[in-house]
């Protein structure tokens, strides 16, 4: 196998072609253009598994791969039926054959380009050799995008500096808020908070881990510092239960702030520190509300574990959150068995162009968990809210509710003299006192919104309705 | 040191041999059974004797005693895990039965008459002399084939987890970086293993279908690190199967390594299906065993990467491998709906809790699971109403001796 990180020059692959060109008969090329896909959107190993298998089919058909600048991988080869490995022959299958390769890497990269369809030219060099060698004329730049520390092998480093990251970093700095909203559905209702969500800002981390490392790339390290930093959250939540403040459960006499949603893992959940939470929350005199998004890989890590930690929710008083789904997710997995209170959607680009499958797969199994349950997550435009309003959905949290919420907060507050929106959307964010500074009017900014309605899915107390009994509805 | 290896490793086959003889004699049970053909059986309980009485002469004692039984039409003799020897035949003559039974009671010491005892008794050591009746037992197929099936199954029950190693501390960050570093050095062949997935015949019988080939965990915790539970903290276990995935492939991808090899299944993560050890191990896989390898993954890697995981499936489709889902419980079977993982079997583990389940309104299609741990009849015979027809367990062992290991 080649050494990927040598990407060829141009030179060479004009050359072939040319050379090619000169003896058309029975020979094509087939182009796998990973420059039309997102910069971001590819991954080490498309291209490591699109080169072996186009390598493996210049191994059989008398053939060569390139590799552009741009990251396109180029093969040329004669054309022709594939032979059947003898017994005892080692190598690849009878799927070899240059013509099937386009649909096979279609197929791979669809998930990753809304046209997948143009991700793949084949050309016959005895009528389309113009358009190979057009294309092999042609400058290209590199493509921009670094690439991705994937390879779990790097991250050794990483795994060494975990300790210390848990240990040591002040949670305020990495930890994130954001409200969720319901949207009315008269035009004069306007938007609701839902609940104020606590999670951790990856990006903040990953700068605590310096040159270690991308934590976000071993899912596995990313769950066990999870579960280390519970203890720390879990801590801190309890320290701050009616102290007001970010971090505070209490949702105020005047039932006001809304529920505290926390992500957790499941060994949080069943760990003391949750226990002693729990009985905090119940010896506070005043009104709480606590909800907690557990991931949907922790829940099919075991079954068994998370049924004793739905257990222990419930017991609590606190809503279960299923957090982690995507459009993918739903392809693979059906949630709805979980009968989760909520359950959070990741937004994505690709939603709204789904081939006919699988919005039909995506649209199924929302309907299985019900639009009211719903919280279209990542809704960092406007297009995600006309997708998730046109499905029934109306629960949503996001960079673009951050804005809505913001200009609300700024058109309503008598302080916001000297305030503008991206100041006000960032203090909202922030979980440390110091992001707040500037701001006169804390209240409105735990809020989240301007205080209208009580929010319909907490008891006259205050406290999050069982989640059975009461459908969860603004 | 190395004789008591020995003594170990003899002890543990001799007990994988009284395994195998336990499942084959359920194999017979349940032909009886499902046939309804008539045969008779005996068991002689040597494990029912003092120790003073259990010595290696008396056992051949037993044996010979039993001897014009297992002479008879079509008798099979099966010893089991406990030492107890079963005799099953179609027909016998009055005689041989009873000369086997008289033989069988002369182990226990005469009475002061000189006759063996009938009645409750000790030994000189003082330990209880068991009746007549307790050390030899007549049955009648298959009416009274339920005894030799809860005889079986009582038999056959897992052993529990070596309380050392649950005790012992969880991985943290530094152990793990010391134990991978570790593997990297350490010759992985002693811990490869295999385990038979067999398809069980219309006649009861087992056809062995492909071998499970893995890494031993727990005897690789017990040399590299005995002083960690490598379980005991789920997320850095999953992380260190990555290198386990890693390194079982490049001892597989070893030149001559599968010449002449089966087909068989390995338990991978997603990622390292994407990662150059498995292009080179795909590269190395003979031509013959081409569509005869299966990847077996687990239903939390395909949520915690989506993505991955669809490119993978197909990558691997396209390359003729067949995809299993793994670690299947009961609770999950219904959040991976065979439609949409698109993969090809399950394997469900075996609980007692699935009595009271329809396996078919919770998997679909019955004939795409793979019962896993069926150690006891009671899973078997539950597979089999539920029209499970793969299983792996202590009772799943090919009959034909031609594919055994």
């Amino acid at each position: 196998m080649q050494d990927l990180s040598a990407a060829a020059s141009d030179g060479p692959l004009h050359d072939a072609a040319l050379r090619a060109a000169r003896q058309p008969a029975g020979r094509v090329a087939v182009v796998l253009h990973l420059s039309r896909l997102p910069a971001l959107g590819v991954r080490p190993h498309h291209r490591r598994v699109a080169r072996a298998l186009m390598q493996d089919t210049a191994g059989r058909y008398d053939g060569q791969v390139f590799e552009r600048p741009s990251g396109d991988l180029v093969l040329l080869c004669r054309r022709g039926l594939a032979q059947a490995p003898s017994p005892g022959q080692t190598g690849r299958s009878t799927t070899a054959d240059p013509l099937a390769l386009p649909e096979i890497l279609t197929r791979l990269l669809r998930a990753g380009s809304a046209d997948p369809g143009q991700l793949v030219s084949v050309w016959s060099l005895e009528d389309e050799q113009e358009l190979l060698l057009a294309y092999t004329a042609t400058r290209t730049r590199p493509n921009p995008a670094p690439p991705a520390r994937e390879d779990y092998a790097g991250q050794t480093s990483l795994i060494d500096v975990l300790g210390g990251v848990v240990d040591q970093v002040n949670l305020g700095d990495v930890l994130r808020r954001q409200t969720a909203i319901v949207l009315g559905e008269a035009p004069d209702t306007g938007l609701t908070p839902l609940y104020r969500d606590l999670s951790f800002a990856v990006p903040s981390l990953e700068a605590r881990l310096a040159e270690a490392g991308q934590i976000r790339v071993d899912p596995f390290l990313f769950r066990h510092l999870s579960a280390r930093l519970d203890q720390r959250v879990l801590a801190a939540v309890t320290a701050s239960l009616g102290r007001g403040g970010a971090l505070d459960a209490s949702t105020g006499e005047s039932r006001r702030v809304p529920m505290l949603h926390l992500s957790l893992t499941v060994a949080g959940v069943l760990s003391p520190a949750f226990a002693a939470l729990a009985e905090a929350c119940r010896r506070l005199p005043g009104p709480v509300a606590v909800g907690v998004e557990l991931a949907v890989m922790e829940v099919a890590a075991d079954t068994q574990r998370f049924a004793r930690a739905r257990a222990r929710l419930a017991e609590a008083g606190f809503r279960f959150v299923l957090g982690g789904v995507s459009h993918l997710s739903l392809q693979i997995a059906d949630p709805a068995p979980l009968r989760p209170d909520l359950m959070k959607l990741d937004w994505s680009q690709r939603l709204p162009d789904l081939p006919d499958g699988e919005a039909e797969a995506v649209d199924t199994a929302l309907r299985a968990i019900g639009p009211q349950r719903i919280v279209l997550h990542r809704a960092d435009s406007e297009a995600a809210l006309h997708w998730g309003l046109a499905r029934g959905i109306r629960r949503f949290q996001g960079r673009h509710v951050d804005m809505m919420l913001g200009a609300a907060r700024i058109v309503s507050c008598v302080a916001a003299t000297q305030c503008n929106l991206r100041q006000c959307v960032e203090r909202a964010r922030t979980v440390a006192a110091s992001g707040r500074a500037g701001c006169a009017n804390h209240a409105l900014l735990d809020h989240g919104a301007p205080f209208t309605a009580v929010p319909a899915d907490r008891d006259a107390a205050g406290r999050a309705r069982p989640a059975r009994s009461t459908p969860v509805s603004a | 040191m190395i004789g008591a290896i020995h003594r170990t490793e003899e002890r543990s086959a001799n007990a994988d041999q009284s395994r195998r003889n336990t499942a084959r004699m359920v194999a017979l049970v349940q032909e009886c059974i499902s046939s309804g053909i008539a045969r008779q059986a005996c068991i002689v309980h040597l494990s029912r004797l003092p120790p003073s009485l259990q010595r290696p002469h008396h056992l051949r004692m037993a044996r010979a005693a039993i001897e014009p039984l297992v002479q008879a039409d079509r008798a099979r003799l099966f010893e089991l895990p406990n030492h107890d020897l079963v005799v099953i035949w179609r027909a016998a003559p009055d005689a041989a039965l009873a000369q086997s039974r008289n033989g069988v009671i002369q182990l226990l010491p005469p009475d002061e008459a000189g006759q063996p005892r009938a009645d409750l008794a000790t030994t000189l050591a003082g330990e209880a002399i068991p009746e007549r009746s307790d050390l030899w037992e007549h049955l009648l197929l298959p009416q009274d084939a339920g005894k030799l099936l809860i005889l079986a199954e009582s038999l056959l029950i897992r052993p529990e987890e070596p309380t050392g190693q649950a005790a012992a501390p969880p991985l943290d960050p530094a152990a793990l970086l010391e134990l991978e570093a570790l593997l990297a050095q350490a010759d992985m062949a002693r811990f490869a293993r295999r385990r038979q997935v067999c398809a069980r015949m219309m006649d009861g019988s087992f056809r062995l279908r492909w071998e499970q080939r893995f890494l031993s965990v727990e005897e690789l915790g017990a040399i590299l690190a005995p002083d960690r539970s490598l379980t005991g903290e789920p997320w850095l276990f999953r992380r260190l199967t990555r290198s386990l995935d890693s390194r079982l492939l490049a001892l597989l991808a070893a030149p001559d390594e599968l010449q002449g090899a089966g087909a068989f299944s390995l338990n991978l993560n997603v990622a390292s299906i994407l990662a150059p050890d498995f292009l080179r191990f795909d590269e190395a896989l003979p031509g013959h065993l081409r569509g005869q390898v299966l990847l077996t993954l687990l239903p939390s890697d395909l949520m915690s990467d989506p993505s991955s995981f669809l490119f993978a499936r197909d990558f691997a489709r396209s390359r003729g491998y067949r995809l299993v889902l793994r670690g299947m419980s009961l609770e999950m079977l219904p959040l991976f709906p065979f439609a949409r993982t698109g993969v090809d079997y399950l394997e469900l583990d075996w609980a007692p809790a699935l009595l009271r389940e329809d396996l078919r309104r919770l998997a679909g299609d019955c004939g795409r699971v793979i019962l896993t741990r069926a150690d006891t009849p009671q899973a078997i015979t539950w597979g089999n109403v539920n029209g499970v027809t793969l299983f792996q367990g202590q009772l799943a062992v090919p009959s034909d001796p031609r594919f055994q290991r």
